[in-house]
């Protein structure tokens, strides 16, 4: 039994020491932890040689030797929670640490003489102290007392992940107390059975997981799962004994059976009590974090049912600031088109903190998502960041740290990352267990699922929308526009026959001066009143134009379309109180002959009407800004509309320009993002989003860019390239 | 006057209105005028009058469509002149089709006088 538990513990010790060291070489942590264990390998190896030594001379060689891990121990263990406490507690450790190392190597030089260990007796086995014995006592408990004593205080001092660190750390040398209460119990010759060992290896293990572990697991948890693991193994294994120990004299007369059963029936029982145990102790225990989980479960079910996409984002932020208890939580997703992942949901409570509006696609942090498709947790960068590229990590660990992240969930779809949620630290500190963490990341996934089927929904639903406003104009249209023209045609013809007739009339011939004039004013008046006639003549025909255009693609003339889209624009905004000396200009001009294009007339129509449209309402903002501004009037401002036509190569580039209100460099990145209006008022910002023009310019295999800094205008640069094979087919 | 009688003209157009008009300007511009508001009676006067020229609106209330119209009055007098008017813009097809159904023009309303005038007298002298 002391034989097995011997090796047992210098086997763990030895392979934790090498696995840890292996681990991250160059950290100090590590390192001092492996010398830790690799002293107390020793010093058991020390004991494991003098059980198998016969005489007392060889004996007491080994016995000096398990001293000498004996004495390093201390000193190892010192350094090692200096070094896990060391960003904690700052001291002067280089000093306290000479300190120790010193008074262990004086020891040292006394270790092979009798001062320390004056002889060894085999059978019983016992060491008799030399008179420098109570010196290394002395240093044992001094080095444990001063080791707790700072390890108490980085606790208090510390928290979240570190905090769940120093616990176990604090776990495994309470676990170690015990173990070496026990030893020097029994060097004193208490009869104790050699269960230190055992226990020993504990203390070892703990500390490992502490340092090795990417996530420590609640040590709430830990305790009680490892208590009642204990406490099943012992009714399993207790029990028969104990039975078969009762009736040991019964044994031989058939009784045997009884505790072989037993324990039968206690092995297959031990998973499902411990279990049940279990889930019973952790329900107490983590009664809070059951009662979160259910709620983010609840959370991530409801999700799919929301398609309005910024509501979801709102929700999600919300519900995990709220079931969470966080400072603020945020969600960024990945802009296509720009490459970037633009700030798009955020939720605060509390104070609000000034988070970044964009992560490029190629920042470290997207990198470091990609890599490693899981939850990044701020501290943990700093604590088990892999040598390798330790720069780019210290690099991200403080940027996340200045804007109080704690937490980047990923959110994976197909293997791309369509965004991530960043979480702040709970407000009391607590930190996210793995639990926690691979509910978060289930809900992540679901949420991507969801915000992919919202972006659908939301495409799909605007697209219906243009679509039943195209087919509303085109059944309209023409009948109105008919029954319009026909009052026209009779206007017109009555006007021009009473012109004709007062042509005839020979007015000059008149005597009377009064109704020379009456008629001369008369016939102006009618010659006004057909002009305008055939102005409306020209709002029907712009209208009909639009309301007849074809969604399929055929040949046309783009400059044409252009003018009639700028003539609607001028119908639709006849109302809005533009002072008439103020009306924008507009210039069209083309570079020379324009090849028609194969396009969608319908479509492009829309595009054309919508972007002179915006330019008209940037250049009335602008207006306004003016004057409001200056207070007066008569600035003068010339608002301008500029279309150029041109073509490159085998594209025709429309740049479609104003000298309007341009836009911020917020404004600008978020152009092309789904509802995204810089309209402030409900009546306004109700036409084409730019990213359905996008999508009707992408329709044409075509591209939309814009140009714009604030204050001075905009421009919008569409290319659609020439569809050569297409309209020669239609041409033949 | 009897002398510009054979220069007849006929317009079929359910525009009251209009059809009044056109007929008083072109009966003052010298031409016999035979006006219809409607389908029926409108090939009732191309049969009795023969005229050279009929102005003829595509939309038509009651009675067959324009279109309809058209291809009878064709098939009635062959060499018949026909100016279509319509109230639904320039449309690429209707022209098309009108066009090709032996129509000579296409013109949309509203549309002045002196052009239709100048229109007639255009399909007169072909003749």
């Amino acid at each position: 039994m002391l034989l097995i538990s011997v090796y047992i513990a210098v086997a763990v010790n030895i392979f934790l020491g090498l696995f840890v060291y292996v681990k991250n070489p160059k950290k100090s942590i590590n390192v001092s932890f492996s010398l830790m264990a690799f002293s107390i390998a020793m010093w058991n190896a020390g004991d494991i040689l003098i059980i198998f030594s016969d005489d007392p001379s060889r004996a007491i060689l080994w016995s000096r030797i398990s001293y000498i891990g004996a004495l390093l121990f201390p000193a190892f263990s010192l350094h090692f929670v200096v070094s896990i406490t060391r960003d904690v507690i700052r001291k002067d450790w280089k000093r306290i640490l000479s300190i120790v190392y010193g008074s262990a190597s004086f020891l040292l030089c006394f270790i092979f003489t009798p001062f320390i260990i004056k002889e060894v007796s085999l059978r019983p086995f016992k060491e008799v102290p030399g008179s420098l014995y109570f010196l290394v006592l002395l240093f044992f408990v001094s080095c444990f007392l001063y080791l707790f004593y700072v390890l108490i205080k980085a606790f208090t001092r510390s928290s979240g992940l570190k905090k769940t660190q120093l616990s176990y750390v604090f776990l495994g040398y309470f676990i170690g107390l015990i173990a070496w209460s026990a030893y020097f119990l029994v060097l004193q010759g208490f009869n104790l059975p050699p269960v230190y060992y055992i226990i020993e290896t504990g203390y070892t293990l703990a500390v490992a997981y502490a340092i090795i572990k990417y996530r420590l697991m609640n040590i709430k948890a830990a305790v009680s799962r490892a208590g009642i693991f204990f406490f099943v193994y012992i009714l399993i294994l207790g029990v028969p004994f104990g039975v078969a120990f009762l009736i040991r004299e019964k044994m031989l007369a058939n009784l045997w059976l009884l505790p072989l059963l037993l324990m039968a029936f206690l092995a297959s029982a031990g998973p499902f009590i411990y279990m049940r145990l279990q889930r019973r102790f952790e329900v107490r225990l983590r009664a809070q974090e059951f009662r979160s989980h259910q709620a983010l479960r609840r959370l991530s079910h409801n999700m799919l049912r929301f398609t309005n996409l910024s509501v979801l984002l709102r929700l999600i932020v919300h519900y995990l600031v709220k079931i969470l208890g966080l400072r603020f939580a945020a969600v960024y997703l990945l802009e296509s088109q720009s490459d970037k992942y633009l700030l798009s949901s955020a939720w605060y409570s509390g104070e609000k903190i000034e988070l970044p509006q964009e992560f490029d696609v190629n920042s470290h942090l997207i990198d470091h998502l990609y890599l490693k498709k899981l939850p990044i947790v701020t501290e943990e960068l700093s604590l088990y960041a892999p040598t390798s590229f330790t720069t780019h990590i210290k690099k991200l660990f403080s940027a996340l740290s200045e804007l109080r992240i704690n937490t980047i969930i990923p959110s994976f779809l197909r293997n791309g990352l369509i965004g991530f949620v960043v979480l702040s630290d709970r407000r009391n500190k607590t930190p996210f267990s793995q639990d926690d963490l691979n509910l978060l990341m289930v809900l992540s996934n679901e949420a991507a699922l969801a915000i992919e089927n919202a972006q659908f929904h939301q495409k799909e639903m605007s697209a219906l929308v243009e679509k039943s406003k195209r087919e509303a104009l085109a059944d309209m249209a023409p009948g109105a526009s008919h029954q319009f023209n026909n009052r026209l045609a009779a206007i017109s013809s009555s006007v021009e026959l009473l012109l004709f007739k007062l042509e005839k009339s020979n007015i000059e011939a008149q005597r009377d001066e009064g109704t020379k004039t009456l008629l001369k004013d008369a016939k102006a008046a009618l010659e006004m009143i057909d002009d305008e006639v055939y102005k409306g003549k020209e709002i029907t025909s712009a209208i009909l134009k639009r309301a007849k255009a074809k969604v399929d693609f055929q040949e046309f003339n783009l400059m044409n379309l252009i003018e009639n889209a700028y003539k609607l624009v001028m119908i639709s905004r006849s109302r809005s109180g533009l002072d008439k000396a103020k009306e924008p200009r507009f210039k069209i001009n083309s570079s020379s002959q324009m090849p028609n294009v194969f396009a969608s007339e319908a479509l492009l129509q829309d595009v054309f009407y919508n972007l002179i449209d915006n330019s008209y309402d940037a250049i009335q903002d602008k207006a306004r800004l003016i004057n409001e501004g200056n207070g007066q009037t008569n600035v003068s401002f010339q608002g301008e509309v500029e279309v150029v036509v041109s073509q490159e190569d085998q594209a025709i580039v429309v740049r479609v320009s104003d000298n309007g209100t341009g836009l911020t460099k917020e404004n600008h990145r978020k152009l092309f993002t789904p509802y995204f209006t810089t309209k402030a008022t409900s009546n306004k910002g109700s036409g084409l989003g730019l990213c359905v023009i996008r999508d009707f310019i992408e329709v044409h295999k075509g591209t939309i860019t814009c140009e714009s800094e604030y204050g001075k205008g905009t421009a919008f640069i569409i290319r659609l390239p020439i569809r050569k094979e297409k309209a020669n087919g239609n041409q033949i | 006057m009897e002398i510009k009688s054979d220069r007849k003209v006929l317009i079929i157009d359910d525009e009251e209105t209009l059809l009044k008009n056109i007929g008083d300007f072109l009966r003052v511009s010298g031409y016999s005028v035979f006006t219809s508001p409607n389908s029926t009676q409108g090939l009732e006067l191309l049969r009795n009058h023969a005229p050279e020229v009929m102005l003829l609106d595509l939309h038509l209330r009651e009675g067959l469509t324009g279109m309809q119209v058209l291809k009878a009055a064709k098939m009635l007098k062959p060499d018949l002149k026909v100016i279509i008017l319509t109230g639904f813009g320039e449309e690429e097809e209707a022209r098309n089709n009108c066009l090709s159904l032996g129509a000579s023009a296409f013109l949309s309303k509203p549309t002045s006088l002196r052009s239709l005038s100048e229109a007639i007298g255009n399909l007169m002298e072909v003749k």
